[in-house]
């Protein structure tokens, strides 16, 4: 506690961004509606197995079924042949009706599922559907099933969170493409000995590096700010690219540099998926590591504390963490005239800064 | 209510948002009911925490340290009501703006008819109004099937049909609701709420009963000429509130702690807008803008119409639709007055990403502020084009959000507010300045003498009349508008020649009041016509009578240089006074 401050009673967790070299995971993986899980508690699974489905698309047909008859709709559930639920394939018959010599059929358009008739003997036939599918995301095991959502995957590793991902998954090898944290990646940064690599780098704000890392084959691109210039290539990459840090030039944190640059050559999978803000769900990459032990469980959010390792959110201190020097936020008028609830943070580079509360992150 | 009713009771107003929870405490001063503290913390339905009463109980605590009264007891429960000593509180009211926004489907028979009563009722709610289907759709059935599915509704309004009206469209969507019933899980299948021909209500409940949850309403078109949306809107925001409660951890615990007297902040404010318009322009056209992180709240038009709408659009979450939009960041590009922000040189298009994804952090340089500033204008617009249109000729204008109303200095927020609305003609500008609109709206329903008082204390003193003359084709910059005169009643008055290009500020004090007279050049419209003269008696504010003689519309210098230039000009502007006051 600071002297001269008032201690508060410990507040609502402060989110976490994990930056671990031995983590153990549990990720939510979840449908956007509910839907089928396709996968049963304890099983293994690689990051790309689909392991839940929802509807997207129907297409369907409505057969009159009373009308090609020339039934009434109470004649029509005699002349039925087929029940809800079952499939058909192109020609089979779905109603017929017979009086005397003449005997009238009506025969399945195309291949699909009776879904139901209706009270004016009209026939509901499904013929095509498209899917929602959620995949694992990470190699691991099921750890529980989130019925009928999905269900939470467990793995263990090195752990990366980021801020931005374009959507896509995927693994390769890890290979850095800038030396430092706080450098550009070019598109002559890129060769021929890049081709089906993770790329890693400081940041990137030019589109050409995402172009040729297409010709390349990436499997991913991790870098701690892309400009606005590269998210539309970004999001139309067939690899998964992930933002660490934030937009713009904004350097890759050290933490994370030091990690994902330490792992050259090894497997890493990119979970580039988006940042649910309600759910909590960040991008990710993980490292897989030969062997674990003593792998820190990661926690969503954390009480702050001195000392405690953060990251300062905020355009003039891009990229930069340090440590937490007084946990109890006082409300201070910051030199722009806003008045906010403030802390100090001890910058890598010795720098003492004060802050807005809500522009920390833990790091982990 | 007696006085001595009124002295007696302290109340807690609590306000979720998607980015802060605040608690205001409201109590009587020398008999008067005053704002006495507000405090604040970064909300928590969202994760970490998933408990959105998290941050109520942190910013309870903050209140307690700054008002210095006990409001919590040892086990950390709310004290009501409050004891002898006077600890704890009354009455506690809540709102909330912090859900994702429902998807609602519509059907009704005709567009002008049912479907736009039907729109009415889900009016001001936190809804995205996914598909409409009428009896004049074109679509096949087939069609018709595949767009209600798809649209993957949380809550269908089917209307249609005067009572012992029409039955056969309203039958037809049944029929479409039974086959959408085939198609969807039981675990995804919507709420329906019935609010048509009233004939039908049990055909209605006993045929989709079984498929759906069903709630009956009251008619909101019993007759061709009768609309009645007030029972549908109750059942609506019932369904509402069970949706997000059930998505949304510790809503349900703030119900109870506020005993039902919790309301959706967007219906707060709107309410609270009503009452203010019917303070400060009785007779003519208000804009009541609320610019959060994830929605902006507009009520706009005369008090016998006015209309309101929720968008999806915010300083945070809600710039999601316009991040991708090339032409929006053009524009903020273009009201920037700089080209890069900080050490690393981040551009002016990165910090709207930046914003979208750190919705909840604060800038803590200058530049920081001028961009959000920025976005903020280029929301407005876009609010402003999207509702009551370009450039509108409004008499009130109320601001809530935190870039007005915590900016750091008042001229800040009415740049912001002239730019991003661009009025015309003499309208009076209001800034909650302490973001209460939507809770005082909630308190009203409990209390008006709090809402009557507080709303006529400092949070509420209007922040400047301002007088924006508009006029057609281009007007050489210094070139004559207009001649002002603010005659004092004490016999002084103060007279300029309005410039085209200037932005003037003329004293009047808050509380008091004065006679404008405004005598335009010709083809110059200073909301009488063009070339007519406008005379009003004009109420003192905490800016005075601000000429504005920029024209509409108001686009800055394409040159960055000259932006930033003329950004410090006008702010400049804003803190002179005219010193030029004359027996």
């Amino acid at each position: 506690m600071t002297q001269g401050t008032q201690e508060l009673t410990p507040g609502p967790a402060r989110p976490v961004c994990h930056i671990m070299p031995l983590a153990r995971v549990e990720r939510e993986r979840r449908l956007p509606r509910p839907g089928q899980v396709r996968v049963a508690e304890g099983r293994e699974v690689t990051f790309a197995e689909v392991i839940a489905a929802t509807p997207k698309r129907h297409r369907v047909l409505i057969l009159d079924l009373a009308r090609a008859l020339g039934l009434s709709p109470k004649q029509v559930r005699q002349a039925i042949k087929v029940r809800a639920r079952d499939r058909v394939e192109k020609g089979d018959i779905l109603a017929e009706w017979r009086r005397g010599l003449v005997r009238r059929r009506v025969t399945a358009p195309q291949r699909g599922r009776v879904m139901g008739v209706d009270a004016r003997g009209r026939l509901l036939l499904r013929v095509g559907i498209e899917w929602d599918e959620v995949r694992a995301g990470l190699n691991g095991l099921v750890a529980r099933v989130l019925e009928p959502w999905g269900a939470v995957i467990r793995a263990e590793g090195s752990y990366i969170e980021g801020v931005w991902g374009n959507g896509q998954v995927a693994a390769g090898l890890l290979r850095p493409l800038t030396a430092r944290r706080n450098s550009p990646v070019d598109e002559d940064d890129l060769g021929l000995e890049h081709r089906g690599v993770v790329g890693v780098a400081g940041y990137c704000v030019n589109p050409k590096v995402l172009a040729r890392a297409e010709e390349l084959s990436f499997r991913g691109l991790i870098v701690g700010g892309l400009s606005h210039a590269c998210l539309e290539a970004a999001r139309e990459a067939s690899f998964p690219v992930l933002v660490t840090d934030g937009f713009g030039p904004t350097p890759m944190s050290e933490e994370a540099f030091r990690l994902l640059t330490s792992a050259e050559g090894r497997s890493a999978v990119v979970l580039a998926e988006p940042w649910d803000q309600v759910h909590g769900a960040r991008p990710c990459v993980m490292l897989d590591l030969p062997h674990i032990s003593q792998a820190e469980m990661v926690r969503p959010g954390e009480p702050l504390l001195p000392g405690q390792n953060v990251r300062v959110l905020d355009p003039f201190h891009p990229g930069q963490t340090g440590a937490l020097l007084s946990s109890t936020p006082r409300w201070e008028r910051l030199p722009n005239g806003l008045k906010a609830q403030v802390v100090d943070v001890r910058l890598r580079n010795g720098q003492r800064v004060t802050v807005p509360i809500v522009n920390i992150e833990i790091l982990r | 209510m007696p006085a001595s009713l009124v002295e007696t009771d302290v109340f807690l107003a609590l306000d979720v948002g998607t980015a802060f929870t605040r608690a205001f405490l409201f109590d009587s001063v020398e008999g008067q009911y005053r704002l006495i503290a507000v405090g604040q913390a970064p909300s928590s339905a969202g994760p970490p925490s998933h408990d959105a009463l998290l941050a109520v109980e942190q910013a309870i605590e903050d209140l307690q340290r700054l008002s210095g009264m006990r409001l919590l007891d040892e086990d950390g429960a709310l004290i009501v009501p409050t004891s002898a000593t006077g600890e704890g509180v009354d009455a506690v009211v809540g709102t909330v703006s912090c859900g994702r926004p429902l998807r609602v489907v519509i059907m009704g028979v005709l567009p002008e008819l049912s479907v736009a009563s039907a729109r009415r009722v889900v009016t001001g709610a936190y809804v995205d109004v996914v598909a409409t289907f009428t009896a004049t759709d074109a679509a096949t059935l087939e069609e018709q099937v595949q767009r209600l599915v798809e649209s993957y509704p949380d809550i269908i309004i089917l209307a249609g049909g005067t009572d012992r009206g029409a039955r056969q469209a309203v039958t037809a969507h049944i029929d479409l609701l039974l086959w959408a019933a085939r198609l969807w899980p039981l675990v995804q299948r919507p709420w329906i709420l019935f609010v048509g021909n009233q004939a039908l209500a049990e055909g209605v409940q006993k045929r989709l009963g079984a498929h759906y949850e069903v709630r009956l309403a009251p008619n909101v078109r019993p007759s061709i000429t009768q609309e009645n949306i007030a029972p549908a809107r109750e059942a609506f925001l019932d369904i509402f509130r069970l949706l997000w409660a059930a998505r949304t951890p510790g809503l349900e615990d703030l119900h109870v702690l506020t005993k039902g007297r919790f309301a959706l902040s967007a219906l707060g404010f709107g309410r609270l807008a009503r009452y203010l318009q019917r303070l400060y322009a009785p007779g003519g056209v208000s804009l009541a803008v609320d610019l959060g992180a994830a929605y902006t709240t507009v009520l706009w038009g005369t008090l016998d119409g006015a209309e309101q709408r929720t968008l999806p659009w915010g300083l945070g979450p809600g710039l999601a639709p316009w991040e991708t939009q090339a032409a929006f960041i053009r524009q903020v590009e273009a009201w920037a007055p700089m080209e890069t922000l900080g050490p690393q040189g981040m551009r002016v298009a990165d910090f709207v990403h930046w914003k979208r994804w750190h919705p909840f952090t604060l800038p803590v340089e200058e530049a920081g502020v001028d961009l959000e500033e920025t976005l903020a204008r280029t929301l407005l617009q876009q609010v402003v084009r999207h509702t009551v249109g370009s450039t509108p000729q409004v008499d009130f204008l109320l601001a809530s959000g935190g870039v007005l109303s915590a900016a750091p200095e008042p001229q800040r927020a009415l740049l912001t507010l002239l730019d991003g609305v661009q009025p015309r003609g003499l309208t009076t500008v209001v800034v909650d300045y302490a973001q209460m609109a939507g809770v005082l709206g909630v308190l009203a329903e409990i209390n008006e003498y709090v809402v009557v008082q507080v709303v006529g204390s400092a949070p509420f003193s209007p922040l400047a009349t301002v007088l924006s003359p508009s006029w057609r084709g281009q007007r050489r910059e210094g070139a004559a508008v207009a001649q002002v005169t603010l005659a004092y009643p004490h016999g002084e008055a103060v007279s300029r020649t309005l410039h085209a290009g200037q932005l003037v500020r003329l004293p009047l004090a808050p509380g008091r009041r004065a006679a404008l007279t405004v005598q335009p050049q010709r083809g110059v419209d200073v909301g009488a016509g063009p070339g007519e003269p406008l005379q009003r008696e004009v109420m003192g504010s905490l800016l005075g009578v601000v000429l504005d003689g920029r024209g509409r519309p108001w686009q800055p210098p394409a040159d960055v240089e000259a932006r930033r230039a003329q950004w410090q000009a006008h702010r400049q502007a804003l803190r002179r006074l005219t010193q030029e006051v004359r027996a």
